[in-house]
């Protein structure tokens, strides 16, 4: 054990044990002299005798060395510098492959990432594996939750775990004295919920029996960024009177900011005070119930037990409970997304795939390389090196290569991964899941890393050493010149696919690009970063029928109309390009489809401001007035999208129509139509923009609705106007979601945002890597027909000549590259093009420019090894030869 | 023509232990010569194997070297048994004499 520790320390302190050795065998050797000069011999016969008693030096000092530490370790760092010189006397091949590599694994992390925040990360609470969630599923599978009956049922008899609790979202209203009301997310959550999934709060107490009674006194626990932003972390938190849902409560703890169960909640009351909630009818089952297993209980004997359970209430519930199953799922199962899915897999392999690529044109550089360092190798093989320790070089060597490019890697990754992370909005995924590095990310990044090293430098290593090293001498620098011809092919066959994909890659983002670009132009120009957009719910019990609502609305247009720098201010249940619900339209005098069906449209009701706040002049008709919507004064107004779909070239106005909810019959009022408006899409994402139909918002104005303003200035100076403006009228009411329409509109739309920059990042790299595929594959080529081109150029060959010979493999490869893509391309728009989209992807004007693009990349690719074949030396070259 | 004879590993440990033993500190050389001067064939041992040996014997415990002058005034490693090598040297000893005594009357048995 000693030795062994010795040994290990050895293996770093090696300079010191060297010179000691030194010195002791030089006195050895001096006294093996002294005593043969004694026997007789003269001085120089006495040293050659003591050199042959002595045997060999060189092997007395392995022989130590390997005695003394860990060989091996000794060889590793001995191989490390050479590697490390190496790398240094090739700056240009070294920077290329680090950064091909860096970009291989960046993209992998980055994908990885991106995997295991939405897959595999889960909930930061203790033991998540022991927390399960608690459901039901009906007859026909669907899955639910449980109701408070039930719930309070199976609290009281269940035995597997050591507790359960019950969870309810509700948002909420947060007011204050003198302060504007917030909206948060809030939540309902049982006494015992905290505890059971190990949180503490860090000011405080969390909620305890008492408190979940019906009745009992309003308490709430807040959370950590609440109480920095909104209370700017008051140490005197504790005990505050502040005044939730328009009732007064005390805040009784606060929350750590990272903790934010379950859907990014900052505000948590006790079930208990959950409206309604004794009088809960047995199959409400909107309760998320969640609990921890006993220390001496499993999953499965959780499951038998709802199952007992759900047996015995199916008895002595029939009508309630006949039908419905238990369902208990490990929390993080049910919350995170599913790895074996589809887009999650694609992620996973598309990761790969680039990484492959990374590596496989680093192994193409390693094989120039090889070729140049064919003569070094031989020399170190004809002096004794054996075969494994030249490999091992050379994989040291490629270690150094993916270690460094590791480190590039990383920093990619996390370039990519906070541009990635602009685009999503704050609130758009829940709290856990995070686009940040991890261990479990690093710890794959790291073994990635070191499996690309056998990938891309094993290869380029047995090659080497397959070499004859008598030739190699003689030849002096030309393995095999290109190598075999059916190494070609695999090069050839490789460069062609790298083509074809990036040519795809290219083709996908263009196309995306162009189609958005057509979709703007059909639509109306909307200025929408000028636009101030922001939403309120009115309460059921102080809102309680529409007259009351209507009233509301007028009285904030009112107001907000006085404030000073605001030009327009309309109301609407929507806001544009933001999505709206789809509603069966039936236009008077049509009949309904096949399966009685109606057309799907967008339905917005919007004020009689609305198209002016937009400044969006109609095209025809007039806009609405006071008195629209009210009965027997049913109108509508239609986009010039509709009406190009429904009525062609006729004139819709004066036309009846009525919408009604996809599935049910439509019943109610028809409305006339008034007026035409310019083509504004609803719904974000597609190729060409949707039809909507307007109606009056006075007719049905819902609790919850859009408020838009148009100001001389930018949007966000007005904001803090609006809300003091709208706390003048009603103290309690928050405004929420207040930023500039281009915003909203950008935040809506972030899955489509993200995955744009993700494709476009994706196709630049594909390029990139096809551009120092074709260049490793030329250099190689060059080099490889070193005397042949010289040859020439002695024999009078034209600069333009030699330059041609390179050039002309290079475009065979790219041109193969091309087709190979084309028909790639063609294949995917067939599979992934919608029929109906307006333009395909094997469009010329998209495929032209892009192979006039990659053109120009190839020849900046073969820039270098041309320069270097047209630079040749012809005696040099030629003298190699012979 | 003398052989050259490969000894085990274990049983150059033994003997340097024993020289060290019996002729107190000694430097490389001089176990060399001492190794050459006992053993009735000359052992014909490349000197410098003696120094794995040495190392390994010093990591062990079992041998202390040390910097010294010898009476020409030239420096030399001097190595000394330390107490762990003598109770290690005894130990060896015994299983040597033991496994030779049984090889002998393995031997000797024939009839």
């Amino acid at each position: 054990m000693r030795r062994h520790l010795l040994r290990l320390l050895n293996a770093f302190g090696h300079r010191r044990a060297e010179d000691d050795l030194s010195r002791e065998l030089a006195s050895h050797l001096a006294m093996l002299e002294e005593a043969h000069v004694r026997r007789g011999l003269t001085p120089d016969e006495a040293r050659l005798a003591a050199r042959r008693a002595m045997g060999s030096v060189a092997l007395v000092r392995d022989a130590h060395r390997d005695a003394r530490s860990v060989a091996w370790l000794d060889d590793l760092r001995r191989d490390g510098r050479h590697a490390v010189r190496r790398l240094r006397q090739a700056p240009g091949f070294a920077a290329t492959a680090i950064l091909t590599l860096g970009l291989g694994i960046g993209v992998n992390s980055t994908f990885f990432t991106i995997v295991n925040a939405i897959c595999l990360r889960g909930l930061p609470i203790e033991a998540p594996e022991h927390v399960l969630t608690l459901g039901t599923r009906d007859a026909q599978g669907r899955a639910g939750g449980l109701s408070y009956p039930e719930f309070e049922a199976l609290r009281s008899t269940q035995r597997s775990f050591a507790g359960v609790a019950a969870y309810a979202n509700a948002p909420v209203a947060l007011a204050d004295e003198g302060r504007v009301a917030d909206r948060l997310m809030g939540a309902h959550i049982s006494a015992a919920g905290f505890d059971l999934l190990g949180e503490r709060p860090i000011l405080g107490r969390g909620f305890r029996p008492e408190d979940d009674r019906p009745g009992a006194p309003p308490v709430v626990v807040i959370g950590g960024s609440v109480w920095r932003s909104r209370y700017a972390a008051d140490p005197e938190i504790i005990g505050r009177a502040v005044i939730v849902n328009r009732t007064p409560a005390t805040v009784v703890g606060v929350m750590p900011d990272g903790f934010r169960f379950l859907q990014n909640t900052e505000l948590w009351q006790p079930l208990g005070t959950l409206a309604g909630l004794p009088d809960q009818r047995r199959d409400l089952r909107s309760l998320f119930v969640f609990g921890r297993l006993a220390p001496d209980a499993s999953v499965d004997r959780a499951r038998a037990e709802l199952e007992v359970l759900g047996d015995l209430w199916a008895r002595e519930f029939p009508e309630t409970n006949r039908a419905i199953g238990g369902r208990v799922v490990p929390i993080n199962e049910a919350m995170n997304g599913r790895i074996t899915e589809r887009t999650w897999l694609a992620f996973i392999t598309a990761g790969a795939l680039v990484l492959l690529i990374a590596c496989a044109n680093v192994a193409n550089l390693l094989l120039m390389r090889g070729a140049v360092r064919g003569r070094e190798i031989a020399i170190r093989a004809s002096i004794g090196a054996t075969r494994g320790r030249l490999v091992r070089q050379l994989l040291i060597e490629s270690a150094l290569l993916a270690a460094l490019g590791a480190v590039v890697g990383i920093g990619s990754s996390l370039l990519g991964l906070h541009l990635l992370s602009s685009v999503v909005p704050p609130e758009a995924l829940p709290y856990w899941m995070t686009l940040t590095i991890d261990g479990r990310v690093l710890a794959v990044l790291v073994s990635v890393s070191v499996a690309s090293v056998f990938v891309f430098g094993l290869a380029p290593a047995l090659h080497l050493l397959r070499v004859d090293v008598n030739q190699v001498l003689k030849d002096s620098g030309r393995p095999g010149a290109t190598g075999a011809p059916g190494s070609r092919r695999w090069t050839t066959a490789f460069l062609a696919v790298e083509f074809a994909l990036t040519l795809v890659l290219l083709a996908v983002v263009v196309d995306g690009a162009r189609q958005q670009s057509v979709a703007e132009r059909a639509e109306f120009p909307l200025d929408a970063a000028r636009l101030l957009s922001m939403w309120v719910t009115l309460p059921g019990q102080e809102y309680p029928s529409p007259e009351s609502r209507i009233a509301f609305y007028d009285a904030v247009a009112e107001r907000l109309g006085s404030v000073a720098g605001v030009a327009s201010v309309a109301t609407s249940s929507a806001l544009p390009r933001v999505g709206a619900p789809p509603m069966q339209l039936e236009i008077g005098g049509s009949e309904p489809s096949v399966d009685g069906a109606f057309p799907t449209v967008a339905a917005v009701e919007a004020g009689e401001d609305f198209f002016d706040t937009l400044a969006m002049p109609l095209v025809r008709g007039r806009t609405f007035t006071r008195a629209d919507g009210s009965p027997g004064q049913e109108v509508a107004i239609v986009n010039q999208r509709l009406a190009d779909m429904f009525f062609g070239t006729r004139d819709p106005i004066g036309r009846l129509v009525r919408v009604g909810r996809p599935g049910s019959a439509l019943s109610g009022p028809w409305a006339r139509i008034v007026g035409v408006s310019p083509t504004l899409r609803q719904r974000p994402g597609g190729p060409l923009p949707d039809p909507v139909v307007y109606l009056p918002h006075r007719s049905a104005p819902a609790a919850t609705a859009a408020i838009l303003v148009r100001g001389t200035g930018p949007p966000d100076g007005l904001a803090r106007a609006a809300r003091q403006a709208l706390q003048g009228l009603d103290p309690h009411l928050p405004l929420y979601r207040v930023m500039s329409l281009q915003r909203a509109i950008d935040e809506s739309g972030w899955n489509g945002r993200m995955a744009e920059m993700l494709a476009r990042g994706i196709a630049v790299i594909a390029l990139l890597m096809a551009l120092v595929g074709l260049y490793a594959v030329t250099a190689h080529a060059v080099h490889g027909w070193g005397p042949e081109l010289g040859l020439r150029i002695a024999l009078g060959a034209q600069p333009r000549g030699v330059a041609w010979i390179v050039l002309r493999r290079a475009l065979t490869q790219l041109a193969l590259g091309l087709v190979v893509g084309l028909a790639c391309t063609y294949a995917f728009d067939r599979l992934f093009t919608d029929a109906a989209a307006p333009h395909r992807l094997t469009d010329a004007r998209v495929l032209g420019p892009l192979a006039v693009l990659m053109a120009l990349v190839a020849l900046a690719a073969c820039a270098i090894p041309v320069r270097r074949a047209v630079r040749l030396d012809p005696v040099v070259a030629l003298r190699a030869e012979s | 023509m003398a052989e050259h004879v490969e000894l085990l590993q274990g049983t150059l440990n033994l003997i340097v232990l024993r020289a060290l033993s019996t002729m107190g500190p000694q430097h490389a050389y001089g176990l060399a010569v001492r190794l050459d001067q006992v053993a009735e064939h000359p052992l014909m041992l490349n000197q410098g194997t003696l120094y794995p040996a040495l190392v390994r014997l010093e990591q062990k415990g079992w041998i202390k070297g040390a910097w010294q002058r010898t009476e020409s005034n030239r420096e030399a490693k001097y190595y000394a048994i330390t107490r762990a090598g003598t109770r290690a040297l005894d130990k060896q000893t015994e299983r040597w004499r033991r496994l030779a005594g049984l090889v002998d009357k393995l031997l000797l048995d024939e009839p």
